[in-house]
Parts: structure tokens; C-alpha cells; sequence
């Protein structure tokens, strides 16, 4: 059986699902989830 | 299928020192120019300055503090619990940067050079490509998701669908498993735009195109998709492509230029 995310969904049904939870998912500056999106240094062009 | 506004690659090559620690700038150019449909295409080394921060990688929110300082555009740094969050956010009609682990995408055509490690790249579209549609580096016969992706870290590869598979797994490798993390911008796709400037309403997303009637600054307008079209001056004269469908009084549907709305 295929995994929820690999079913077809239409944008209005999408739009529909993300106001559910958009608000909860934020998080602040400063916060653990914030610290984790520091990045490495890429190397080189290419 | 037809595919939101797209902005233009940004690469975090661009000759200035310490580009090599500029991921995150770069999305969030790219995730300000797509939320405004071209209207504000900000420098990443602006962005950078903003933050003060010198010597490592930003982090989404202080992107998103500077973004908002620089030009009250909101980008909202998230944590999604699961794949379907992330994939239902694409299709709402939002870009966002995602940050990755290239571990995952190393050793793949969709790889960041040799680089190994924590990064990020800008997620424009998600879509469900039918059998025989693949267009991913997977090579896959059957249909599946495919995710639209500028990767900063590259200067000659531009936009290019990576499998949803591969994207997923580069964004939890991230973090442990422990959900995906996202810089978003506002949905483009199907929201209202308030008039901001004055100028016409055109029959095709061009400038040279038949004129519909005046926009009204003020005005609420119901908007459709947005899409790249002709070329239009921004406020600062640069270049931009960016067109909005919407819904003129008289109900009939007619194209704006990013630069003459604002999301209401």
C-alpha cells in the first residue's frame, strides 16, 4: 500500500492539510530546531 | 503540468569572501523572490550583512529576522513532523529553502560538487509525475513525486527535479530522523492580492500584451496561479519575470506583474 506522501493530492487539498498545522511548526530564533540549520562550508564551484 | 513562478538561481559563488558559508542566504534569496513573484530579489551579501553574524553559516531564523528587517517580507522557519508535511507544503504553493545532509546526495548526479555535509538548497514545485514522465536522477519507470530544486552550492547546474526519495532522505539524515527543516515563504497559488501600484491589468503575462483595465491600488484581488513571463522593471531597475493570474471585478481573469502587488 503506498505511503501517504506517495498518493496524489491536489493543491486546495494540500493548502487544506498545511493550515492544520503551519502555525505549530514555526519555531524561534535561537531555538534547537534553529541551531540545527547552521551550515557547512560547501568546497568548491561546480 | 504547469509549474509556479521561478525564480532565478541563485549560487552562493559569486566572488565575495566567505561565500563558501552562504547556503542559507542564498535560499532565502530565492524563497523572498518567489513569495513577492519576483517584486524583491534581494543580495544574498545584503542579507548576510544584516545578520551580523561573520565566520559561519546563518541560521533560518536569523535569515528570516533579516528578510523581515530588510524588507518586511515574512519567511517562516519550520519544523515539519513528516514527509507529507513537506511535500504537502511544496504543493500548497510555497517555496522554501530545506536543509539537507549531502552525505544522502553525494555519489548521485544530484550531488553539491565533492561536498559532504550540512547544506541547504531551495525547493520551487512538487509533482507527481505519471509513468514514463521521470525526469529525476533516479530514472524511474513508474509514476512518483519529484521535487524542483536549485541547489546554491552548484554554479552551472540550475533548477533541476530530484525524486522525492532523495529529498527526504537528505532532509532527515539532517536531523536524525528527528523531521525536516524549512524556510518558507508565503503561498503564491490560489491566495488574494492587494493592488500596490498602479499600472493595467493585461490579457497574457506581458507588458506588451492587450490591456484589461487599470489596477487599483487597495484594491483585493482574487488571484489564480503565478507563472514567468515577459520581462518587467523592479522599483530598483532590475529584471524580473514574475506575473500573477487574478480576477478582475468584472470577472474576468487578467495578468499583474509581481511588482504591482503585495499579498493582502
Amino acid at each position: 500500500m503506498p505511503r501517504p506522501e506517495e498518493e496524489p493530492i491536489t493543491s486546495d487539498e494540500a493548502r487544506e492539510h498545511v493550515k492544520g498545522w503551519e502555525k505549530e511548526r514555526e519555531f524561534k530564533k535561537g531555538s534547537k530546531h534553529d541551531q540545527d540549520t547552521v551550515d557547512e562550508p560547501v568546497d568548491k564551484e561546480g | 503540468m504547469l509549474t509556479p513562478y521561478q525564480p532565478p538561481k541563485s549560487s552562493q559563488n559569486d566572488g565575495i569572501s566567505g561565500w563558501t558559508l552562504r547556503c542559507v542566504d542564498n535560499g532565502a534569496v530565492m524563497a523572498t523572490d518567489r513569495a513577492t513573484v519576483g517584486r524583491i530579489r534581494p543580495k544574498a551579501i545584503a542579507i548576510r550583512k544584516k545578520t551580523g553574524v561573520e565566520g559561519r553559516g546563518i541560521t533560518y531564523g536569523e535569515a528570516a529576522d533579516a528578510v523581515q528587517a530588510l524588507y518586511g517580507v515574512t519567511l517562516m522557519p519550520m519544523h515539519l513532523e513528516s514527509r507529507l508535511e513537506l511535500r504537502n507544503l511544496i504543493v500548497s504553493g510555497r517555496g522554501a529553502a530545506i536543509s539537507i545532509d549531502t552525505n544522502v546526495t553525494a555519489g548521485t548526479i544530484r550531488r553539491t560538487n565533492s561536498f559532504r555535509g550540512h547544506h541547504t538548497v531551495y525547493a520551487n514545485d512538487a509533482e507527481l509525475v505519471p509513468n514514463g514522465g521521470c525526469r529525476c536522477e533516479a530514472n524511474i519507470a513508474t509514476a512518483h513525486w519529484e521535487f524542483l530544486i536549485d541547489d546554491p552550492g552548484t554554479t552551472f547546474a540550475g533548477f533541476q527535479w530530484w525524486s522525492a526519495d532523495l529529498v527526504y532522505r537528505a532532509c532527515e539524515r539532517r536531523t536524525g530522523g528527528n523531521g525536516i527543516n524549512v524556510l518558507a515563504g508565503k503561498d503564491t497559488e490560489a491566495v488574494k492580492w492587494s493592488g500596490r501600484a498602479k499600472g493595467r491589468i493585461r490579457k497574457e503575462p506581458s507588458t506588451d500584451a492587450a490591456p484589461l483595465g487599470p489596477i487599483t491600488v487597495g484594491l483585493v484581488y482574487p488571484g489564480g496561479r503565478t507563472q514567468n513571463g515577459g520581462a518587467w522593471k523592479r522599483a530598483d531597475g532590475t529584471t524580473a519575470t514574475g506575473w500573477i493570474h487574478v480576477q478582475t471585478p468584472g470577472g474576468k481573469w487578467g495578468w499583474i506583474n509581481g511588482r504591482r502587488l503585495a499579498h493582502a
